[in-house]
């Protein structure tokens, strides 16, 4: 039940973050395509991390708590962190692009 | 000598009298209402007349016969002038009516005169005698017994005591013979309305009693007819392709699904005390319409669709059915009526189902799938930011796959299987120990951490708070 809740939090995160940061992912995909492969590289590399990390916490052999208990931490600090980083962000954009 | 002390006691009687009379008059009020007839048929009259009896009356406005016992009350009777001229007599009042609670008394008027616009108030007058202190007077009544077309506008009825008029004071009137008569009569009156007062209470106990009885037929009539009002209401749902559950399926003959673009079937339906009808038949002769199951949801038997006969019998036993429909037809294809009684039964059992479901992985399933259907492009910047949250996200939704890969040169295909089930079967004693100093461990650093993350977070003078610095 927390794990879900958990992973419907994050969720929403990522869809409000991929929301703000749609306008500036256009504006690189079309005026930086390098940038643009470098950081789908990246994406790839992490996607893949991803992909085996099922094994590795398999083989790390940690309790269902600890693995809640972890998934809960960072979605804490890292959801905080991220929308704090994506204020700062898109005010600082704000600023810069209104006279 | 005699005739001297005659003569004052005459004079003292007479002066007593006098005052007692200013003391009651003002402690009277006289009361008649204005009749507002001026012309009526002869016909008329005696409707009229009642009119009048129940009109014309006194009303005494306290009780001022505390000191005066056995008094003898007075009425006279008079009327107006018509339109200034004088008239023969019209109104010829018989009696007078004196209440004083529940006994009334009936008061003799004589004979009035007939050509006098105002009867004279010796010759049109009533007198009773009556136990003024003990009862105390509450009302009086003229009763009327004739009356004629050009009739007067206005009535005046006067009441006082028998003291009132000198006359009287000089009359010699025997008092206590009259006290006497009275008494007897009042005794008599007294027995006989305490007579009616018993048989009026009786009579009203029977009529309480009946009107209760009444009543409680009437509920107990409309509860019935509401009753069957309820059962004879049939309430009827209908199946149509959105009520299908899962999609591509049908009911084969044996009862279990088989795939078919063009089926779905539906969830477990409450047909207790229900009536099933099929309004479309299926294409495929050969597959089942529907299945019927035991209150366990155990299969009892289904219904091959060329085998329906509508109304449909429902087997022993049968509590929950199946439908199998077809999805490419938006008519409704089954209809399940159920009598109103038994429609609000299964509500309330729903209902209390509902409140006492303690499975709450419907909710929590829609909560993490609300935000993740939400399919927004892949980009760059928004998925590198966003990937601390995958990564972490993964935790929960991954699972475990064998690693494959190939070895170089030789071209063959190793597996490396999951772990853990290896160390659990291999070294169980190790596993646990292992997983409770992890846990332990763990648990007190990352709950170290949460604490100082907080602390950062309190502090709005705190810059550190960036993406990077996780």
């Amino acid at each position: 039940m927390i794990g879900k809740l958990l992973k419907g939090l994050i969720d929403f995160v990522i869809s409000l973050i991929t929301f703000f940061l749609t306008p500036l992912d256009n504006l690189i995909e079309t005026n930086f395509p390098s940038l643009n492969s470098a950081l789908n590289s990246v994406n790839s590399f992490i996607t893949y991390v991803i992909g085996v990390i099922g094994y590795a916490i398999d083989a790390s052999c940690l309790t269902d708590v600890v693995l809640l208990l972890i998934v809960a931490y960072y979605s804490f600090t890292i959801t905080l962190s991220i929308a704090v980083f994506v204020a700062k962000f898109v005010i600082k954009w704000y600023r810069a692009l209104v006279p | 000598m005699r005739r001297a002390n005659y003569i004052i006691n005459r004079i003292l009687i007479g002066v007593g009298i006098a005052l007692l009379l200013a003391f009651l008059k003002k402690n009277f009020v006289l009361q008649v209402n204005a009749l507002g007839i001026s012309s009526y048929s002869t016909g008329g009259i005696n409707t009229v007349v009642s009119t009048l009896d129940s009109e014309v009356s006194l009303t005494v406005q306290d009780n001022p016969w505390a000191n005066w016992r056995y008094g003898y009350l007075y009425f006279d009777f008079s009327f107006n002038k018509v339109n200034g001229t004088a008239t023969s007599a019209l109104v010829f009042p018989r009696s007078a009516v004196a209440c004083s609670g529940s006994t009334c008394y009936i008061c003799s008027i004589g004979s009035a005169s007939t050509n006098n616009s105002t009867f004279d108030v010796s010759t049109f007058s009533a007198k009773c005698a009556m136990d003024l202190q003990s009862d105390g007077l509450t009302s009086v009544k003229i009763q009327l017994n004739d009356f004629q077309s050009n009739a007067p506008s206005d009535y005046r009825v006067r009441l006082g005591s028998l003291m009132t008029y000198e006359q009287i004071a000089e009359t010699s009137i025997d008092i206590s013979s009259i006290n006497q008569q009275t008494q007897s009569q009042m005794q008599n009156d007294n027995a006989n309305t305490q007579s009616i007062i018993n048989n009026q209470d009786s009579n009203t106990q029977d009529i309480i009693d009946s009107q209760e009885d009444l009543t409680q037929d009437i509920i107990d009539n409309q509860t019935q007819n509401t009753q069957d009002m309820i059962e004879s209401q049939q309430v009827c749902t209908q199946y149509d392709k959105n009520s299908v559950k899962e999609t591509g399926y049908y009911f084969n003959t044996q009862g279990s699904v088989s795939t078919s673009p063009i089926y779905g079937v539906t969830d477990y339906i409450n047909i207790y005390g229900a009536t099933i009808k099929q309004s479309v038949a299926l294409e495929n002769a050969s597959q089942s319409s529907m299945c019927f199951y035991n209150v366990n949801k155990t299969l009892i038997s289904c219904i091959k669709n060329n085998s329906i006969t509508n109304p449909i019998t429902n087997p022993t036993n049968s509590y929950y059915v199946r439908f199998s429909i077809n999805t490419r037809d938006d008519r409704p294809q089954f209809i399940v009526c159920k009598t109103g009684n038994q429609a609000i039964n299964d509500s309330l059992g729903d209902l209390n189902n509902t409140i006492n479901d303690s499975d709450t992985s419907y909710v929590s399933d829609h909560t993490a799938d609300l935000f993740g259907d939400i399919d927004f492009p892949d980009h760059g910047l928004s998925t590198f930011v966003t990937t601390p949250l995958r990564l972490v996200e993964a935790f929960t939704t991954t699972t475990c796959t064998p690693l494959q890969f190939q070895l170089p040169f030789i071209h063959n295909n190793v597996t490396i299987p999951c772990m853990r089930p290896i160390i659990q079967e291999n070294f169980p004693t190790f596993f646990t120990l292992f997983q409770l100093i992890t846990t332990g461990l763990l648990s007190y650093r990352i709950g170290i951490n949460l604490f100082a993350k907080i602390k950062d977070f309190l502090n709005p003078m705190n810059d550190r708070i960036e993406v990077i610095n996780l």
